[in-house]
């Protein structure tokens, strides 16, 4: 199959193009730019037919600008980063709360103050409550394969929710990776048109997004319920996927996990690289697998637990920090495996904050000190980048 | 409810309203202190009432204004600017 | 849709009802009403946070249209979204319409306004004008004019006059952009509905700003909203002027200002300003009265 050289950003681009969005606002920020110039450069000529690109002046009014679109029923589309994620945060809430399904690739970068312009994990994560969907990708083609399945699952009328599809800044949104573009015959087969019936339309006119009494929690509960929903739609549209496309992906992404006493827990484009240390430690007889968390939200407690109830110790690998607590990942893990028979040894690692780069002998470094905790009976919490400043 | 148990509802459970108009049903009578009196008599069907009147609790007939006392909440600006007086006040449970 | 020539020929079919909980002779209130007969039900209002909120609560809705409330500071680019998603869906004949108060317009979403107005988004963009928060309790807002007291601009024996900033002159601002800008008022509601006619027609952006006069935070008693409406414009407080393409043209030219201490007067908000601050405020007035003059029928930027 053909394969093209794309940047990350390219590659969302290529995802919205391929879906047919219809509206895409857009503000720019780094290093999310890149895919919103792409954008424009075939909106000038004339190779997104159909689709508005409408420039505006914030983040904040982007999504709400998105929300104005599909709320009469249009597929949207956009991306941003940071700053800019967290600005649009109050409108994120109401998207999921109005139930309409705007697909935003997310270019994660460090957060201020100070200022950074490199890839860490906090910004998006810290979107975890505001009821979207969350898709973590780990290189290029699978940024392009989860904006295209991101539309089908937020769409589906179980569902009905706003999807994210964070890749890291730079070193994917910036960096060319050969990936394979499907053709518009291809993803329109996967990807029907959309029509959702509760959205305005001529001869249709409806309240969006009024204000509630008691209603409130059962509204709530409901938006809870689609995003659980959204487990079984993510599993399903796996099968025509991989007849459409020839690739198959799962809720996790397990890497040598049958036999593995040690795993490593990450997302991101990091577990490339600790894929690749993985195999080296094999090759000296460390029994070490890789867990890689692709779906954030909805959570899926139960692909989670069963990768790594036999694990002897688990690291998990924050990228991202909540200050005053800690990995935001290290306990949602630690949840997850509370109620199993056998508690494995849980350490955390927080790495790569402002995009300081995960080495595969950083990655090796983080199993042989869980080899230490293993032996010791004792959990730690380390942060791996400081001795170095 | 167990979470587990929690049904879906799909469009029943997204907070939008489908009904146009479904508020005039509701009743802000109970709001009144006062209440607007129409006298025929008097009336030279200028429209100014039904215009001015913020809850369209006035509409408009062939016999000029009527008053829906379910949506009336006894503001009186139809009576202040009624210009020959056919539009009083009077007060409510009088 | 033809200009109206008289209260007569405002159409009668009414496409709002009663039963919401705004208060009664609520301005804004009555401005939607009025504005839905030209607008009609193949229009979608986009709310921003306030007063007007609260007119649907599920499962109720006065209107008999369509309603989208996003929050306070976006309701301009939610409306940019809504026209370009119908636009792209081939739905251009319906109607965008922002409904929007001060404090949304003229502060937290000055921005989005501004961005609509300077991309020409072909959306009328209505604020209702009660120079406050209202839907909070009347705290100040950029609108709110020089004198007034507010919760937040509370006269007191440190400072007699309330608030001391002077109101944003909005209409020019948004005059500047290049669009169609005008002011309106409740107790003229041909000259308001012949504007929102011309705004429908055009293939731009169009700002309407309606002073909505408001009984329970400028504390008068409610028959008056009409009244007042008129005396506002009467006395100079609030001219009928618009700005087309940079021409001025004024609405309603008086040989002469009514005096505004019978306004003042009516209103607690103001009736205890003292006769320095009355003077300043007659003075702002005047001046800027004799600047509309001056450009009337002129360009003005």
């Amino acid at each position: 199959m053909k394969q093209t050289l794309v940047t990350g950003n390219q590659a969302a681009a290529w995802g919205a193009r391929l879906a047919r969005a219809n509206y895409i606002p857009n503000f720019p920020i780094t290093p999310q730019t890149e895919c919103i110039e792409t954008l424009a450069r075939w909106s000038a000529d004339g190779e997104l037919t159909g689709t508005y690109f409408d420039r505006m002046e914030s983040e904040h009014s982007v999504m709400s600008a998105a929300v104005g679109a599909a709320a009469v029923g249009s597929r949207v589309f956009t991306a941003t980063s940071s700053q800019g994620l967290l600005l649009m945060h109050e409108v994120l809430y109401i998207a999921a709360g109005m139930r309409l399904p705007i697909v935003m690739a997310t270019i994660s970068r460090g957060l201020s103050a100070p200022v950074t312009l490199w890839s860490d994990h906090n910004d998006f994560l810290d979107q975890r409550d505001s009821g979207w969907l969350m898709f973590h990708a780990e290189n290029n083609q699978e940024v392009l394969d989860m904006v295209l399945q991101a539309y089908r699952i937020a769409e589906d009328p179980r569902v009905l929710l706003p999807a994210m599809v964070n890749m890291d800044g730079y070193v994917l949104s910036f960096t060319d990776e050969p990936i394979t573009i499907p053709s518009p015959e291809q993803v329109e087969e996967f990807l029907p048109g959309y029509d959702p019936a509760h959205t305005i339309a001529k001869n249709r006119p409806v309240t969006v997004g009024p204000p509630v009494l008691d209603e409130y929690s059962i509204f709530r509960a409901q938006n809870h319920v689609a995003s659980r929903n959204a487990l079984d739609v993510i599993e399903e549209v796996q099968d025509d996927f991989e007849k459409i496309f020839g690739r198959r992906y799962h809720l996790v992404d397990e890497f040598m996990l049958e036999d593995a006493e040690l795993v490593l827990v990450t997302q991101g484009s990091m577990s490339t690289t600790a894929k690749a240390a993985i195999l080296e430690m094999r090759d000296e007889g460390i029994k070490v697998g890789l867990l890689r968390l692709r779906v954030i939200r909805p959570w899926p407690n139960k692909a989670v637990a069963v990768a790594l109830k036999d694990a002897k110790a688990i690291a998990v690998i924050d990228r991202n920090i909540a200050p005053g607590k800690g990995g935001i990942m290290f306990p949602e893990i630690i949840e997850t495996l509370y109620n199993l028979d056998r508690r494995p040894l849980v350490s955390g690692f927080v790495v790569g904050l402002g995009g300081n780069p995960q080495t595969e002998n950083k990655v090796k470094e983080i199993t042989h000190k869980l080899e230490e905790d293993l032996a010791a009976g004792h959990p730690r919490m380390e942060w791996n980048d400081l001795e170095e400043i | 409810m167990r979470e587990e148990e929690i049904p879906y509802k799909g469009i029943e459970g997204i907070p939008i309203i489908r009904e146009p108009g479904s508020a005039a049903k509701v009743n802000r009578g109970s709001w009144r202190l006062v209440r607007p009196v129409h006298h025929s008599e008097k009336c030279t069907k200028c429209k100014i009432c039904y215009t001015y009147c913020p809850d369209a609790a006035i509409y408009w007939t062939d016999d000029g204004p009527k008053i829906n006392l379910t949506s009336c909440k006894g503001c009186m600006i139809c009576a202040e600017e009624c210009p020959t007086g056919a539009m009083t006040e009077e007060k409510e449970g009088a | 849709m033809q200009e109206l020539k008289s209260l007569k020929d405002i159409p009668e079919q009414d496409y709002f009802t009663g039963g919401s909980s705004a208060c009664a002779s609520c301005g804004p209130s009555l401005g939607l009403k009025l504005a839905l007969k030209v607008l009609g039900p193949e229009t979608i209002i986009i709310n921003s946070a306030g007063c007007m909120t609260l007119l649907p609560l599920y499962p109720n809705t006065p209107l008999k249209a369509s309603w989208i409330h996003n929050a306070i500071e976006n309701a301009a680019s939610t409306a940019a979204g809504a026209r370009h998603g119908l636009d792209m869906l081939g739905n251009s004949d319906m109607n965008v319409v922002v409904y929007a108060g001060d404090g949304a317009t003229y502060d937290i979403g000055f921005a989005s306004l501004s961005a609509a107005a300077a991309k020409n988004e072909r959306i009328i963009y209505i604020c209702y004008n009660n120079q406050s928060y209202g839907n909070t309790g009347f705290q100040w807002s950029t609108a709110t004019p020089y004198g007034s007291e507010t919760k937040t601009t509370p006269r007191g024996k440190e400072n007699p006059t309330g608030n001391t900033s002077v109101n944003k002159d909005m209409l020019k601002i948004m005059g500047a952009h290049r669009v169609y800008a005008a002011t309106a008022s409740l107790a003229y509601p041909v000259d308001f509905l012949n504007k929102l006619i011309r705004a429908k027609e055009r293939d731009g952006f169009s700002y309407i700003e309606l002073l909505g006069a408001c009984t329970a935070g400028w504390n008068y008693d409610p028959g008056l909203t009409i009244k007042i409406s008129k005396l506002a414009v009467r006395c100079g407080m609030w001219p009928l002027y618009e700005i087309e393409h940079g021409m001025l043209n004024l609405n309603k030219d008086f040989s002469e200002l009514k005096p505004i201490d019978e306004f003042l007067k009516m209103q607690g908000r103001y009736r205890a300003l003292p006769r320095d601050g009355v003077e300043r405020l007659q003075a702002l007035i005047n001046e800027h009265w004799a600047k509309l003059k001056e450009y009337n029928k002129q360009r003005y930027i």
